[in-house]
């Protein structure tokens, strides 16, 4: 558990009432890795979402030969969109770029919570499809252009 | 006099402005048979087909831009429709990023903010749709928190699903060096 105070202070969690902002504040343990770190493979099952406190975060393709740093996360996002939208299958891999102080949340416990708060799935789900659409448009506008040269 | 005159072309206007509204109704029975409106009530599939329209758009019509306010949320039930983004400030550079068939939601920035079309829709095809207003869909998800979960949830499958596809082309673009 870390403390709901601390987290009300990320906009990601603007709109959430202090009773979805405290099952969030159970749910989460505050984390520190070294550089090289991998919170999570691709093509894993994953039911944890990050939130970065400090550090930078890659989101990478991991090829045969090759890694694609393809979104570089940093403080006061989060990454892991994958632990609370089903089939809970990760897209990617995330790696510490540097030293890294994150709160790691349980998704199984926040999904939990939804059945008697949908307001609250609702807008877990809001936040976690402009998530997605930031790395989408990574992909689309940044990785692929650089790449297609 | 000329009122009994004017009755007869009058009646028949309204009949076919009647008969052409009839035609674009879609019934709630119709929406359940789509994938994203699967295991909907019977009350909400009612709420939305009040909001739905059918609309056709002829081969190479472009359905929305790149870049403009998204406000309208589309089910494709025939034809092709062609994504694409511009790649420079221009938009003379396009890049097809995908085609989607039967059965595919797109203009899901209709319900994502900031509500701007991410890609372009341009139809390969002649293309029949559903259109569903985000602002609409939006104010139902406000009252209705279960139906915004449900909907919201498809939503993001929807998005990792172009996620998926442009991962697939960076892919394409290391194996084919």
């Amino acid at each position: 558990m870390i403390s709901p105070e601390l987290l009300r202070r990320f906009p990601l969690f603007g709109g959430l009432t202090i009773e979805q902002i405290n099952v969030l504040a159970m749910a989460a343990e505050e984390i520190t890795v070294g550089k090289g770190y991998w919170f999570f493979h691709q093509d894993e099952e994953l039911h944890d979402l990050y939130l970065v406190l400090e550090g930078q975060v890659g989101i990478v393709m991991e090829l045969p030969r090759q890694e694609v740093v393809t979104s570089t996360i940093g403080p006061d996002d989060v990454f892991g969109w994958s632990g609370l939208v089903p089939p809970h299958e990760t897209t990617a891999g995330a790696k510490a770029l540097t030293p890294c102080r994150v709160v790691r949340f349980d998704c199984q416990r926040i999904r939990s919570a939804f059945p008697s708060d949908w307001q609250f799935g609702c807008l877990m789900m809001e936040k976690m499809a402009q998530v997605i659409r930031e790395r989408l448009r990574d992909l689309r506008m940044e990785a692929l252009p650089a790449y297609v040269q | 006099m000329q009122g009994v005159v004017l009755t007869p072309p009058l009646y028949v206007v309204l009949c076919l402005f009647f008969a052409r509204w009839r035609l674009s109704m879609v019934s709630p029975e119709s929406l359940a048979h789509w994938n994203f409106f699967a295991g909907l009530d019977e009350s909400t599939l009612g709420k939305l087909a009040s909001l739905v329209s059918q609309l056709h758009f002829p081969e190479g019509e472009t359905i929305f831009r790149q870049g403009d306010p998204a406000t309208t949320l589309y089910l494709l039930l025939d034809g092709w429709v062609d994504l694409t983004v511009s790649q420079d400030a221009q938009g003379v550079r396009r890049e097809l990023l995908m085609t989607l068939t039967q059965g595919e939601v797109f203009g899901w920035s209709a319900v994502v903010e900031p509500y701007i079309y991410t890609a372009s829709a341009q139809c390969a095809t002649p293309v029949t749709v559903l259109a569903l207003p985000g602002p609409d869909l939006l104010a139902l998800f406000t009252a209705d928190a279960q139906l915004c979960y449900t909907l919201m949830n498809r939503i993001c499958r929807v998005i990792a699903g172009r996620l998926e596809s442009a991962r697939a082309q960076l892919v394409s673009l290391f194996v084919s060096r």
